[in-house]
């Protein structure tokens, strides 16, 4: 943001000119655009260290999701410097990133506004490559329990893989699912195309404040426990499954909804340690970002005012959220970000077939505590009411208390113990 | 509690605890529902007040504090008030209201705030361990709140639901207002914050050990003290000699660091330069200790309310002069 005052020298570079702020600091615009360039930088550079298999240079072909947001185009921009300046060296790793975008209009034809836009963005970045890729291709992806989800058969009736794709959507319940789906499938097609055109990793352009409202809406769906997989940098396990259909023959139709083979992916987010905010101010800054991002992606849900809460999804929400608090506590969206990357990835057995997720085994039992283990409960579920819930929770919580108490006057021999 | 108490025949002592903040406007209303409350279920009533175990109410300190930051104060010394009450009346187990919704708010504020160790211990139903001698509960906690006033309302129950006046500057307050916003979007959300809120509790570095619920026997509970985490008990020898000078906050005296607990430094390991995929750094476990004025469990040298208490005085020797 440009301030007022003029007075102040950068703190970086000590330049009289200083207009814009920068973590408290006062900065030129030079250091400004430095600043961001090496955080991304600095990520881009641990991934080679973590992949690299050799000391010799080897090919760096990465895929990156493009969404025409601001914090991906940014993204795009700085692989792209990235790319000039290597392509100078001869000494280092060769380096030719992959970019793609998923167009998720439905209904799009040859000549889409997003195949225009990529055009655009082809003709602004020469140093990376760019394909657009239509969403009705993640029907081919094997890494989704296609038998999980709610997808039209292929029965004739419905041919255009759009049009089933369409239907599935239609058949969710809330926005929130469909949008949590959205972002699923687009995940797994980019994984797909990067397995298929050997890319060595995946970037995605998450930036602090996105990474944190996907850390919140993550446990806000209940999947605090594979939130340090979806959030942190590093290998995510990808599980194959049988085409829908291709099982049928013999008894082995239990297998569906068995993943048939399971690999490690690295997946990496370079923006992680730039705020929405501070990526904003960039493209500002940046002559080859100027006038490219569509300016419905530059605020968080078009307009920033909120017409009814019912019809946004759970993501939005978060969007939002982070976006009202950014200016006033920026402290705590970094915090959520670095909280989840203390978190231990433990791995469970299995992997949901959708978001490919790690599941916790016994996750659902433990959830279900005592509940679980009662019989009569089980077949009383109809009754559940939120009167018998209430009354449900605490009797069950009580004879553990009680339990609880007496283990603890025989053991310790409490002088002062209640009558009990 | 009283009903199933009866119904089930648990033997248990039920007796009602209130602690006074002393804010006016707001607790003396509620403090009234609390007396009626206890005629109506024929329970014995106890009303510790932050007046006679501080030496300041909490006007008091909003007016020393200002309007942000103040339920830091609050929120600490309520929870020693309510351990303190309980020692006094020699209760063993706390039980309080907390519902669902509590819960999510506080796993979402401890991860904006980044407390994993909080994050850990804050979902367990059951609290505290062998070397604490009060534990609390919280048996509503899969309860919607919106299902809690309903069944409360219907069965024509006294209760009081008025929001704390001050509440409104808190940083709980937009957790809680996100948690609103989220229920409005999908009311099942709630439950699932506090799963995940139970499953991430696992992921953290010491494992979440104890914190989780449904470890049961030995009658520990397995669960961490909500004020810190239990490691070995070497302090429990030097327990029974402080238990009986418990309710005594000596408020003028120094802090002397000899002969407190020692925390756990934070020791950050340097960066290592290495090829494989890094570690994360571990981060300081906390360790359950005693505050070196009070006694009161704490995984620092002087707990959170002797702490606040010190700043509070500081301020008030000043005004006086």
């Amino acid at each position: 943001m440009p301030g007022s005052e003029m007075s102040r020298p950068c703190k970086r570079c000590k330049v009289e000119d200083a207009p814009f702020q920068l973590r408290t600091d006062p900065t030129c615009r030079d250091c400004y655009v430095h600043y961001v360039a090496l955080k991304m930088g600095k990520r881009l550079g641990q991934l080679h260290r973590d992949i690299r298999v050799s000391r010799l240079p080897t090919a760096r072909r990465y895929i990156a999701g493009l969404s025409f947001g601001p914090s991906s185009s940014a993204l795009v921009e700085l692989l792209d410097d990235t790319g000039r300046r290597l392509s100078l060296k001869k000494s280092t790793s060769p380096f030719n990133p992959l970019v793609v975008h998923v167009d998720t209009d439905l209904s799009a034809r040859e000549d889409s506004p997003a195949r225009k836009l990529i055009e655009e963005y082809r003709r602004r970045f020469s140093h990376v490559e760019f394909e657009c890729v239509p969403l009705s291709d993640v029907l081919a992806v094997r890494s989704i329990d296609w038998s999980a989800l709610p997808l039209p058969v292929e029965d004739g009736s419905v041919i255009d893989p759009a049009a089933r794709l369409q239907r599935l959507f239609d058949a969710l319940p809330t926005v929130t699912s469909r949008a949590d789906l959205l972002r699923q499938f687009i995940r797994h097609l980019l994984l797909h195309i990067a397995l298929k055109s050997s890319c060595s990793a995946l970037l995605l352009g998450h930036s602090t404040s996105a990474l944190a409202a996907l850390t919140l809406s993550e446990v806000a769906n209940g999947r605090g426990f594979a939130v340090p997989w979806q959030v942190n940098d590093g290998l995510c396990t990808i599980c194959t499954y049988p085409a829908p259909g291709t099982s049928t023959n013999g008894s082995d139709t239990t297998a569906t909804g068995k993943e048939t083979a399971q690999i490690e992916f690295p997946v990496y987010y370079p923006m992680r340690e730039v705020f929405r905010n501070e990526i904003l101010q960039y493209i500002d800054l940046v002559p080859a970002l100027s006038g490219l991002v569509p300016t419905d992606q530059m605020t968080i849900g078009g307009s920033s005012s909120v017409v009814s809460h019912k019809d946004l999804s759970i993501e939005e929400v978060m969007a939002r959220y982070f976006d009202s608090v950014e200016d006033s506590y920026s402290g705590i969206v970094a915090n959520v970000v670095r909280t989840t990357g203390k978190l231990e990835r433990v791995a469970g057995e299995d992997f949901c077939g959708s978001c490919g997720m790690t599941v916790d085994d016994q996750g659902d039992s433990r959830w279900a505590g005592e509940i679980g283990d009662d019989p009569n409960f089980k077949s009383n579920k109809k009754r559940h009411a939120p009167f018998s819930r209430v009354i449900e929770s605490m009797r069950l919580e009580l004879p553990k208390m009680r339990r609880l108490l007496f283990a603890n006057s025989v053991t310790q021999a409490m002088p002062n113990a209640p009558n009990i | 509690m009283k009903t199933l108490n009866e119904r089930h025949n648990y033997g248990l002592n039920l007796v009602l605890l209130s602690v006074d903040e002393g804010i006016k406007g707001y607790r003396d209303d509620s403090l009234e529902t609390v007396k009626r409350n206890a005629v109506q279920y024929e329970m014995p009533l106890e009303i510790v007040g932050y007046d006679q175990l501080y030496g300041w109410t909490m006007d008091q300190v909003v007016e020393t504090i200002g309007k942000k930051g103040n339920c830091t104060y609050c929120g600490v010394f309520r929870r020693q008030a309510l351990d303190r009450g309980a020692k006094q009346l020699a209760i063993k187990h706390v039980v309080t209201g907390h519902n669902a919704d509590d819960i999510a708010e506080t796993v979402l504020m401890n991860l904006l705030r980044g407390d994993l160790p909080r994050l850990a211990r804050s979902t367990s139903i059951v609290t505290g361990n062998s070397s604490s001698e009060v534990k609390r509960s919280k048996p509503l906690k899969y309860a919607y709140e919106k299902e809690i006033v309903l069944y409360a309302h219907h069965k024509k129950l006294d209760y009081f639901s008025t929001e704390c006046i001050y509440s409104p500057e808190a940083f709980r307050g937009t957790a809680r207002g996100l948690i609103k916003n989220l229920e409005r979007v999908r009311p099942s959300a709630i439950l699932d914050i506090v799963r995940s809120g139970e499953d991430m509790a696992r992921l953290t570095p010491d494992k979440g050990q104890g914190a989780c619920a449904c470890d049961e026997g030995e009658g520990m509970g397995g669960c961490g003290s909500a004020n810190g985490r239990t490691s070995g008990n070497e302090m429990a020898l030097v327990e029974a000699n402080i238990k009986s000078q418990a309710k005594s906050t000596t408020l003028e005296t120094e802090i002397t660091s000899n002969g407190a607990p020692k925390p756990e430094e934070d020791t950050v390991a340097l960066p290592i330069r290495s090829r494989r995929p890094k570690e994360p750094a571990p981060s300081p476990m906390q360790t359950l200790g005693q505050c070196i004025k009070c006694g009161y469990m704490s995984s620092q040298a002087m707990c959170q309310a002797c702490t606040l208490l010190e700043t509070l005085n500081k301020n008030r020797a000043e005004i006086a002069i």
